[in-house]
């Protein structure tokens, strides 16, 4: 017995199913049947990898089948809670600070060098938490060597942000605990000092000049949705209240 | 193109089935069709005449609608074939198959494809397609309601939405047909509009997404060939298969998002789809939800599929 959970969403070329063993216990099953969706499924094969051996929770994720037009990947499943964006940042601090943290942990031998590697959509909803600790799943956009050291975390904040008002409304709750994740990334070394200025319009930029790492779903991100007044007084209110401008200089 | 090493051998059972190959390619019944749809001739003959030397049929179809181009070359519907675990050197045989989008799907899982179609303009549309997209032991094969073709012995038969019009008894007996047909462990995969599909009631929309099918024809109940899912089961029953697993279809057959386990399944469902634009798909989603996690009422799902296995 099968169940497809979800096929080819936001653009996307990939469907995702869980394949139930007699007693009912569920395996993940990724499979595309495209070239583009392919290759994120050998990037997912390659996050999880690189994951795998930093975490302690470990997934398993093997290659089932690699023909040239279609390619098959299992995926353990992760029997674990998940959060709604749609409960807002307050309601959802708790796991995004997990998050945040949990980022820290994985990223933080990046530290100091130039590039991190990207996961490309961390969000609360790519994350199941096992007991408090999240597992971070979804990899299909991982790169090796990508974004400054922060980014994926950044993202996630807020993305969280703007499916907590759809661009219209920022809670001032929301937007301070934004810059206190910023504060504590900065004290865990883990953000690179061209985000920790100004990170929206930073995000922003690297998502911008780099499409290429998301491919056709680049110009969907929520980042790049929020305008341009928003960007300015958001970043304006992160910037006065973290005060990282005083200690590293104005944003690029 | 290059030959499949067995190509040649099914190729003989096309022709002991009764099959030769016509000018363009396409296997025709060597006794002339019974019964053939040419409704679509000029959209389709305007078609592949826009497509030009290059045969860009892709672009010559986003030309010409846009949205048929986007169903067609949709991805979506082929997350059907997932729940038939296509083995390499299988014999599939698609059913109905329009522009060729599930019969390409099984062609990429490894199979050897018999897409079968009553209409000659579509078996032409997907014969210029499947060179474009350089397959190999893909046969297009014009067939009618008399499902001749079955006498090759497929694997795997795939009749996703194509006997929506047919009556109910009509129906039972192309699945009895296709049960006579398939060898041991072989899988048929059903699709239906659902009887009580929800959402007819709250958009007051009748979901056109299965289309009339040539192959069909007209209706003689005057129902549009809903089924709920005690009646498919019990169809595919009385058809000979014992091993029938029944699935929930949001939001159709044609781009599904999610297909779940009529047992059980509901656990996984979530919302789905792009964001809803109107405010009777807001509406539209609010009351699935609704009905789907909180009520648990998978029985008024959009559409059903159902697989089964000799």
């Amino acid at each position: 017995m099968k169940a497809i959970v979800s096929n080819c969403t936001h653009g996307g070329s990939i469907c995702t199913s869980l394949l139930f063993d007699p007693a009912g216990r569920p395996l993940g099953v990724a499979k595309s049947s495209t070239g583009e969706g392919i290759v994120n499924l050998r990037q997912e094969v390659d996050g999880w990898k690189w994951y795998n051996s930093r975490t302690e929770i470990k997934v398993e994720c093997e290659v089932e089948r690699d023909d040239p037009d279609y390619m098959l990947v299992k995926i353990g499943f992760i029997p674990g809670r998940m959060y709604s964006l749609r409960d807002g940042i307050i309601n959802n601090a708790e796991p995004l600070f997990q998050i945040v943290k949990h980022y820290a942990n994985v990223w933080s031998e990046y530290s100091g060098r130039e590039n991190a590697p990207l996961h490309g959509d961390l969000a609360l909803t790519n994350a199941i938490f096992v007991g408090p600790q999240p597992v971070f799943i979804d990899w299909e956009h991982f790169l090796p060597s990508g974004p400054p050291l922060g980014f994926d975390a950044v993202y996630m904040l807020y993305l969280s942000l703007w499916f907590e008002g759809w661009g219209e409304r920022f809670e001032k709750h929301s937007i301070e605990f934004i810059g206190k994740m910023l504060a504590y990334l900065w004290v865990r070394q883990c953000l690179d000092p061209s985000l920790a200025v100004s990170p929206l319009r930073a995000i922003r930029k690297i998502i911008f000049d780099h499409p290429a790492w998301w491919g056709p779903q680049a110009k969907k991100l929520p980042p790049l949705l929020f305008s341009d007044e928003a960007v300015f007084h958001l970043d304006r209110h992160i910037n006065t209240m973290t005060r990282l401008e005083d200690l590293i200089g104005p944003g690029k | 193109m290059t030959e499949h090493p067995n190509s040649a051998h099914l190729q003989d059972r096309l022709q002991n089935a009764g099959f030769i190959r016509d000018v363009n390619d396409i296997y025709v019944p060597a006794d002339g069709p019974s019964q053939t749809d040419r409704s679509q001739t000029s959209f389709i003959g305007n078609l592949i005449e826009r497509a030009g030397p290059e045969k860009s049929l892709r672009l010559a179809l986003q030309g010409l609608d846009p949205q048929l181009e986007n169903t067609v070359y949709s991805l979506k519907a082929e997350a059907c074939l997932e729940l038939l675990d296509i083995g390499p050197e299988e014999v599939c045989v698609d059913w109905g198959c329009r522009y060729g989008t599930l019969a390409l799907g099984m062609y990429k899982r490894g199979g050897r494809v018999i897409a079968v179609d009553s209409s000659l303009d579509y078996l032409e549309f997907l014969t210029l397609r499947r060179r474009q997209e350089a397959v190999g032991e893909f046969y297009c094969v014009l067939d009618d309601l008399q499902m001749s073709i079955l006498n090759i012995g497929p694997d795997v038969v795939v009749l996703n939405g194509v006997l929506n019009g047919s009556s109910s008894r009509q129906t039972k007996s192309r699945l009895g047909t296709v049960y006579d047909r398939l060898p041991k462990g072989g899988r048929v995969l059903f699709a239906a509009k659902n009887k009580f599909d929800y959402s007819r009631w709250v958009t007051g929309r009748e979901d056109k997404t299965f289309g009339a099918s040539g192959l069909s024809g007209g209706n003689p109940e005057g129902f549009p060939g809903a089924l709920s899912f005690s009646q498919v089961e019990s169809m595919m029953k009385s058809a000979g298969f014992s091993d029938i697993q029944l699935y929930m279809v949001f939001p159709n057959a044609v781009a599904p998002d999610l297909i779940l386990p009529l047992e059980g399944g509901l656990r996984y469902y979530r919302e789905h789809g792009e964001g809803a634009r109107t405010v009777s798909d807001k509406v539209r989603r609010v009351v699935e939800y609704f009905l789907m996690k909180k009520l648990q009422a998978g029985f008024l799902a959009p559409s059903i599929m159902a697989v089964g296995v000799k």
